[in-house]
């Protein structure tokens, strides 16, 4: 495939990719009191299309998160891949969690994020806004923690030419909090999602986003 | 949160720009040329001949796809009045680059000069003149390829079947293998049944693909597959050839050659125009080849990604003015940050589109007409080469506009009956929008 093709397709996953890795690891746990929680995480996220199935896109991420209630926390997230004006992605997202319940090793939060993703490349420009809504529940493996969450959601892209394109998108993510010590957590996680948006000659198209994040407390 | 969900949903509205970047004079001629007005009343031999046979004899020969021909006194004189509508309406010779956008070779269009004598010869009753004052005919074009490498047939004969309209557009597998690597420096291909064949593509396909369209050959007791629509399947890129009325063998320039690698099969793409004629069309396909090029001949898409995805191409029922476009800077992917130098253009669209663009946004705020098709019609897309070519800097864009009227009156017939307009989107049976640009580059 041509440079030219593989080009435009990884616009198309870089504008649908982020659908997966909305929200992303996840666990039920909170910020402690007083302080800030930090992220750094590699990822690859993908969206299937006609001629490059689950062609993967690498980006970075990183975030952070802090306690603002006994049940909730707050947080912000980027994402990004900058290689230039070739292609550079970003996005930012705030989302918060709530805690729902606790019941011995399980527990249960609602998480909700949004924000905005811009992917620019030789020149062209795809941004879009979205919602996520994910549901987890953990269940607490001595100091870890397996985490199951469905989450569904709603992007819309758009860029100058075209008609703004509405993507729903639901499905469901399973992950790890690995707790390494008092202060790092590793929390490696993947997803899958469906969105019935019509993708690259596809009537609609899967999602997936697989990544590992280093979660530092101080 | 009700808040932010209006927030949100605002948005796009904030980025989202349905305005054209293209300047209000885009394509259109700064002084139009006024017609000459020929000093002595034009014959038939000394004036009109030489206009019908270089831009109307292509189809109009007998056996031709056009439906009577016109190569004699008797032929042309018999036609004049539909053939003077048809020159002043423009509708004949079928050439769809507006006159003020760029050069194209091969430019079979009347100019005003010639419409004008057309005209005035069939008012002044259509004289015939002397046979001596027919002026020399350029030198005949070659009717056949300089050396002929790879000579070859669709294995069997079609007859195509009017069943969608008048046309068919049916693919066929080629019986060759490329068994090493190499390059086609010429093609010519060459329909058996004229009356019916209106145009054909020629692709070279890899080995994987050729695998795959394999299995759709003959699937349907017909020989080759019905390949309407056949960009879902047919890389543009892969376009090494073609075939229109009154083409000649197409010779690639001194030292550019299309690249053809180990396991590549050819794949021919005919139009048949069954509302022309009947019967069944062979078609076989020459090739000239190369071992070596200095250059080698590439193409590049230009289109976008969303228009793919959703309701992002989405073209309202009744909208007699559905619009998108693109822009994106090919020297950054393709060119490796260097120039490209642009050879041939193309714009694509279906049966609904209207207006057709292809253009570069330069970098200091202008544009450059690359292609302004503002009567698009379906049945003539082809590749138009420039006859010079037109430079991509780095920094500037190269662009992309497509217009489509979904009006009840612009909807195709199906057996006889006009079809209702629906809201469609991209795809093979509904619409596309995208242009290929032809360039070359040093092989590596």
């Amino acid at each position: 495939m041509s440079r030219a093709i593989v080009a435009i397709v990884v616009v198309l996953v870089a504008a649908l990719a982020g659908c997966g890795s909305y929200t992303s690891y996840k666990h039920t746990q909170l910020a402690r009191p007083g302080k800030t929680d930090w992220l750094f995480a590699s990822q690859l996220s993908g969206a299937g299309t006609g001629t490059a199935d689950n062609a993967p896109l690498p980006e970075f991420a990183a975030g952070a998160r802090r306690r603002v209630h006994e049940r909730a926390d707050v947080g912000v997230t980027t994402t990004f891949l900058p290689l230039g004006p070739a292609f550079t992605t970003f996005s930012v997202e705030a989302s918060g969690k709530l805690a729902l319940v606790r019941r011995g090793r399980w527990s249960a939060a609602l998480g909700a994020g949004a924000g905005y993703r811009v992917t620019h490349s030789s020149g062209a420009t795809v941004e879009g806004v979205h919602l996520a809504l994910p549901l987890i529940l953990g269940v607490d493996l001595g100091r870890h923690q397996l985490v199951y969450s469905p989450a569904a959601g709603y992007q819309r892209v758009w860029s100058t030419g075209a008609r703004p394109v509405d993507v729903p998108f639901a499905g469901w993510s399973l992950g790890f909090r690995w707790q390494i010590g008092r202060r790092w957590a590793l929390l490696p996680e993947g997803t899958v999602g469906y969105t019935p948006a019509r993708n690259f000659m596809t009537e609609d198209s899967r999602l997936f986003h697989v990544g590992v994040a280093a979660l530092f407390t101080p | 949160m009700r808040h932010l969900l209006i927030v949100l949903a605002a948005l796009p509205a904030c980025f989202y720009d349905t305005e054209s970047p293209l300047p209000a004079d885009f394509g259109v001629c700064e002084a139009p040329p006024s017609p000459g007005v020929a000093a002595t009343p034009p014959t038939y031999w000394r004036d009109v001949k030489p206009i019908v046979d270089r831009s109307c004899a292509g189809c109009h020969i007998a056996g031709g796809v056009a439906p009577f021909a016109l190569t004699t006194y008797a032929e042309v004189e018999g036609r004049k009045q539909q053939a003077a509508w048809a020159v002043e309406t423009r509708l004949m010779p079928p050439w769809q680059p507006d006159d003020c956008c760029n050069h194209y070779r091969d430019d079979r269009s009347l100019t005003p000069d010639q419409i004008a004598t057309f005209t005035a010869w069939v008012e002044d009753g259509a004289p015939e003149g002397d046979p001596a004052d027919e002026p020399p005919a350029p030198p005949p074009a070659p009717e056949r390829l300089p050396r002929v490498d790879v000579d070859v047939q669709v294995t069997e004969p079609f007859t195509p079947s009017p069943r969608v309209g008048k046309d068919e557009l049916r693919c066929f597998l080629l019986p060759h293998h490329f068994e090493t690597a190499t390059y086609v420096t010429g093609t010519d291909v060459q329909p058996s049944n004229r009356r019916i064949a209106h145009h054909a593509i020629l692709y070279a396909v890899p080995a994987d693909k050729a695998r795959e369209l394999a299995a759709k050959d003959g699937a349907d007791g017909r020989p080759g597959w019905d390949c309407y629509g056949a960009a879902d399947e047919l890389d543009v890129r892969s376009t090494i050839g073609g075939w229109q009325p009154g083409d000649r063998p197409r010779v690639f320039p001194d030292g550019i050659g299309a690249e053809v690698k180990p396991g590549t099969q050819l794949v021919l793409n005919m139009h048949y125009d069954t509302g022309a004629g009947t019967g069944a069309d062979q078609p076989r396909v020459q090739l000239m080849l190369s071992d070596t090029v200095e250059r080698v001949s590439r193409g590049a898409p230009v289109g976008n990604p969303l228009w793919f995805a959703g309701e992002g191409m989405e073209i309202a029922a009744g909208d007699p003015d559905a619009m998108v476009f693109f822009s994106y800077d090919p020297t950054l992917v393709i060119g490796k940050g260097k120039a490209i130098d642009v050879e041939s253009v193309m714009v694509h669209m279906h049966e609904l589109g209207s207006i057709g663009r292809l253009a570069i946004l330069r970098e200091d705020g202008s544009s450059e007409c690359l292609l302004n098709i503002t009567d698009w019609d379906f049945h003539w897309m082809t590749t138009y080469f420039l006859d010079t070519p037109v430079r991509i800097n780095p920094g500037d864009r190269l662009y992309v506009e497509c217009h489509w009227d979904n009006t009840a009156e612009n909807q195709k017939l199906v057996d006889g009956e006009q079809q209702a307009p629906r809201t469609i989107g991209w795809g093979a049976d509904e619409e596309m929008c995208g242009g290929v640009i032809g360039f070359s580059e040093p092989v590596q």
